[in-house]
């Protein structure tokens, strides 16, 4: 029985250990966008203190003193985890809401100071838990086997467990408290293998946690959200204390996670005795995609400039991405029997487009209309490969390549299976943000996305937009150009201000300009 | 075997394998995409399957742990080398968590064969093992991923981990010259790696187009 225990209590060791592992750099992928920097970074940290951890332990002498520094070490596993998300959060609160980074909202997030936070955390985990193991192989010195593989078996439950959770919608405070729950078993664990029942004072630092979190998580993250997506700043540090209030006046976030991000809903209040009528803006991982304001320019320019550009209707259409619906509606408002099809990995983005009042406003409600286009819930990469269905126009609906997977989605593979998706007098269109604003030029990202679109075989391409910009491309090669007497009349008119080229702004293609691609270097 | 190849055997077979393993998941990402999926799973599935071949090796680590050691490296150079070839041209997913398995099984086995082979310095070896995953962790996707492709990485990984094996019976005349080969080979292949890159992209859209 005690065999038993111990080896249970070795794997919810190892499983708390990497289960606040996954959490804390889960947290900072979402808030940077910077997933292989902080899964890479973290993971190498996290692995080199255990090395650091197993080198300088020196297990005791008596099995009682051992389990007695198997306890301390759990406490530091557990504080160090338990606390660190929450740490992240009010470091945040108080630089943004104090105005320590630019003035303008949403700001990018500083990145050192947060990847310091965040990695040091997650080095003091792995420090822990790295002195932990040699204590277990020199309790279990016969077994040194079946102790390794119940330690690795630990590890192997942390991270479905993480998924299945924020599958489960649940929020930040629920995930810490899974986590205190873990370690707490382990600390009784260790309570029944020392047959020290008295020492039950052990089990308090946990409760307090459980307390502290229970109280100060929810609030401490919507005051962040506050202060990052609405710009409020407070001049005095008391101020601090009644942030919430002050949020709640300005406007109201919704956090919705799915399994592949975090979907934000801000909607800013109208302002009274003001001409502002107030605002909805949805944002994935803390980077906006679109607001009430800008969406029927970007919208348009994206569909009437590429019919203007093509001089052709479509009949069979295909929107990669662009799950809002907003596209959808556009093209069946104008075009009623054109065949569409439109691919969506977040399901979770599909349901609020059909549920969230200002989204389907937006919309026309045309995602519940499930007669009138194709839906298909899947990564768009994977439906183009597999489909062998031919397309008129493919709109590409993506979000700015902020991470090296959604790089992927701009790499030269990609666009050749749409190549061979397209028809032989068909376009395709997609956004991006061609200019750097500041400098009014060509981005060096824009560039290689054009390079990397040349190469895949679009001989003739097009950049347009001055401020909601998209590329344009055609396999034949011909001259592209803007027919303004064929335009729209009823376009808005920041839209048709918007279909102005942008070619100039591109030198001639590189030679030495790699194109993106998933097997080169990025 | 004396401290320091201990340590150093200890160092860059541990590197090498966590090496392979985010290969995979290049490989497998460019297949199905899901990135942080992908990541979570095959860290998952590779703790998993060190911790099923520490298990296994229980049967084998008495008998000659330096000759059952070699032959693991020569597998997992194997595995590592043609692993993401097979799943580039496959696109199966279940062949390339085979693969990230097989890697974690065979791996499995190292560290109690070197526990074995370093008696008494259990929390050194297990030290220097966490050390190289931790050079692995950020060398690989932060550096070489990103410079050198997909197609160099594998090759220059699986060439440095046959140089460690070679160098285990190194004692052998026939061998012992033999054994800086690999890593030459591997660092002048990464030269080319351009081209490597390119003909894994076409192995790649082969299957697809």
């Amino acid at each position: 029985m005690k065999n038993i225990t111990f080896l249970i209590v070795n794997i919810s060791t190892s499983l708390s250990s990497l289960y606040f592992y996954l959490l804390m750099t889960k947290e900072l992928s979402q808030i940077t966008g910077e997933e292989t920097f902080y899964q890479s970074l973290g993971l190498g940290l996290y692995l080199l203190l255990m090395g650091a951890g197993a080198y300088f332990i020196r297990p005791k002498e008596l099995y009682q003193d051992k389990i007695k520094q198997l306890i301390k070490l759990e406490w530091g596993t557990l504080f160090t985890g338990a606390t660190a998300p929450i740490m992240l959060y009010l470091y945040l609160y108080i630089v943004t809401a104090k105005g320590f980074y630019a003035p303008v909202s949403p700001q990018d997030i500083s990145f050192i100071p947060t990847a310091i936070i965040g990695l040091i955390a997650v080095s003091f985990i792995g420090l822990f838990t790295g002195a932990q193991l040699p204590i277990f192989l020199k309790i279990g010195s016969e077994n040194k086997n079946v102790i390794l593989f119940s330690n690795y078996f630990g590890a192997l439950l942390a991270g479905p467990i993480l998924n299945h959770l924020i599958g489960l919608q649940v929020n930040l405070s629920g995930l810490i408290f899974f986590g205190i729950f873990i370690s707490l078993s382990t600390l009784f664990g260790y309570l029944y293998l020392s047959r020290k029942f008295s020492k039950i004072w052990i089990t308090i630092l946990p409760i307090i946690l459980l307390f502290f979190v229970g109280n100060y998580t929810v609030p401490l993250v919507k005051s962040f959200l506050g202060a990052y997506y609405f710009g409020l700043k407070v001049n005095h540090w008391h101020e601090l204390k009644d942030f919430n209030k002050t949020v709640n006046s300005v406007g109201e976030i919704t956090t919705i996670k799915s399994p592949y991000q975090d979907i934000h809903l801000v909607r800013e209040k109208p302002l009274k005795n003001s001409l502002s009528p107030g605002n909805f803006t949805l944002y994935l991982n803390h980077k906006p995609q679109f607001d009430f304001m800008s969406s029927p320019t970007y919208h348009e320019s994206m569909l009437f400039g590429a019919l203007n550009l093509s001089q052709t209707l479509p009949k069979k259409v295909l929107i990669l991405g662009g799950g809002d619906g907003i596209l959808l509606s556009y093209i069946l408002r104008n075009f009623p029997s054109t065949d569409v099809t439109l691919v969506e990995l977040d399901f979770e983005v599909l349901n609020i487009s059909k549920e969230v009042p200002a989204l389907i406003y937006l919309n026309q409600g045309i995602l519940n209309q499930k007669d009138k286009y194709n839906l298909i819930t899947e990564d768009g990469f994977n439906y183009i490969r597999k489909s062998s269905a031919v397309f008129d126009a493919i709109f590409i609906d993506f979000p700015y390549p902020y991470s090296d997977e959604l790089l992927s989605l701009y790499s030269q593979e990609f666009y050749q299976v749409v190549h061979r998706r397209l028809a032989k007098d068909g376009f395709i269109v997609m956004d991006f943000p061609l200019t750097d604003k500041l400098q009014g030029e060509a981005s060096p990202l824009a560039h290689r996305v054009t390079k990397t679109l040349h190469k895949s075989g679009f001989k003739s391409l097009l950049p347009f937009g001055p401020y909601s910009s998209f590329i344009y491309g055609e396999v034949n090669q011909r001259e592209l150009k803007f027919h303004y007497d064929k335009m729209n009349p009823n376009l808005k008119l920041s839209t048709t201000l918007n279909l102005v080229s942008l070619k100039h702004l591109f030198k001639p293609l590189e030679k030495t300009l790699k194109p993106i691609s998933l097997f080169y270097g990025q | 075997m004396n401290r320091l190849s201990g340590n150093i055997y200890s160092f860059f077979f541990a590197l090498c394998s966590l090496a392979y393993e985010f290969i995979f998941i290049k490989a497998a990402t460019a297949i199905q995409g899901g990135q942080v999926f992908k990541y979570n799973l095959t860290v998952s599935l590779f703790t998993f399957s060190l911790g099923v071949g520490s298990l296994l090796s229980q049967k084998f680590i008495n008998k000659s742990p330096l000759a059952i050691l070699f032959r693991i490296e020569l597998a997992l150079f194997a595995a590592g080398l043609l692993g993401p070839i097979f799943i580039l041209m496959s696109h199966s997913m279940i062949l390339c968590n085979t693969f990230i398995i097989l890697v974690g099984v065979l791996s499995g086995f190292e560290l109690p064969l070197l526990f074995k082979l370093n008696e008494d310095r259990d929390h050194e070896v297990l030290a220097w093992d966490y050390i190289g995953m931790f050079l692995a962790s950020i060398l690989i996707p932060l550096f070489f991923l990103r410079t050198i492709g997909l197609g160099a990485t594998t090759i220059l990984i699986s060439c440095l981990n046959l140089t460690f094996a070679l160098s285990l019976v190194r004692s052998k005349k026939s061998i012992k010259w033999l054994t800086p080969v690999p890593i030459i080979i591997g660092v002048l292949f990464t030269y080319y790696h351009l081209e490597i890159n390119q003909f894994l992209s076409d192995l790649y859209l082969q299957k697809v187009l």
